[in-house]
């Protein structure tokens, strides 16, 4: 209901153009549909309010994005709760990424650092950041929200460890992994036309 | 696969995958002085670890944009 009624809202075509991207984001933070559909309806409501504020200095996507982070941040706080995340279905708390990259004695497989020239310009900047957000997308749902809560929230391992019930050694892993799974799919990307 | 030469494989004490972790934690925490020495040193002369970490780098630059890491609220 609430989404259907968020899509009667005229929103100026400038902050409807990210809305979807926003909502995509919000998902892989939040967990929940609902709770990403209200943190975007949030975070437009106030990028229309402050429209007139918003100075071009940075990409409209860039601003958006700053303003949802903080309406992600109050309603966790608002929350208040430990969030317990099951990894146990997760594909990053085996051993497999690693294996799959580094010989057994911890040299890089070839194979595994792909393009070495990086993308060149097969690649405009906005197919790049797409790319990126894809990789991200392909991500074990629960490796993505601990990498967020870090990369985009910017939670320090240790508040990250609090919130989640982990242990800071096993996000220090979840982390790693996911960083390395991370490069290896946008190194592909970069590897292919479009 | 190329055979590189041995000499890179524990360069500054370290292995490849400890390279790439390193260059991942860097990340998150200030590496201590012996971390960064020892990955310094391995970066100087290990190929395949230069290429990785110049992926990395370029990965971590456009996440950064992705999140709009560098923005404040507006109001």
């Amino acid at each position: 209901m609430r989404a259907a009624a968020e899509r009667d809202v005229q929103w100026p075509t400038e902050l409807a153009a990210h809305r979807d991207f926003l909502r995509r984001l919000a998902l892989m933070q939040m967990g929940s549909p609902f709770e990403a559909d209200d943190v975007v309806q949030e975070t437009l409501i106030a990028a229309a309010t402050g429209l007139h504020g918003f100075t071009g200095n940075v990409p409209m996507r860039a601003w958006l994005v700053g303003i949802l982070r903080h309406k992600i941040v109050d309603v966790m706080r608002r929350w208040q709760r430990i969030v317990p995340l099951d990894l146990s279905d997760d594909a990053m708390a085996d051993g497999h990424v690693t294996e799959e990259m580094f010989t057994a004695d911890g040299t890089w497989l070839p194979e595994a650092l792909g393009n070495a020239d990086g993308p060149g310009d097969r690649l405009d900047r906005q197919q790049l950041l797409e790319l990126v957000e894809l990789c991200m997308q392909a991500l074990p749902p629960a490796s993505a929200r601990v990498f967020l809560l870090r990369e985009y929230l910017g939670m320090e391992i240790s508040e990250i460890a609090t919130q989640t019930a982990l242990s800071t050694g096993n996000l220090r892993v979840i982390m790693h992994r996911t960083r390395l799974r991370l490069r290896a799919c946008v190194v592909r990307g970069w590897g292919e036309e479009r | 696969m190329t055979e590189l030469p041995d000499s890179h494989q524990d360069a500054g004490g370290i292995r490849c995958r400890d390279a790439a972790e390193l260059v991942c934690e860097a990340r998150d925490r200030k590496l201590v002085p012996d971390e960064r020495v020892a990955l310094d040193a391995h970066l100087a002369v290990c190929p395949y670890c230069k290429v990785a970490s110049r992926q990395f780098a370029a990965l971590f630059e456009q996440l950064d944009e992705l999140l709009g890491k560098t923005q404040s609220r507006p109001d």
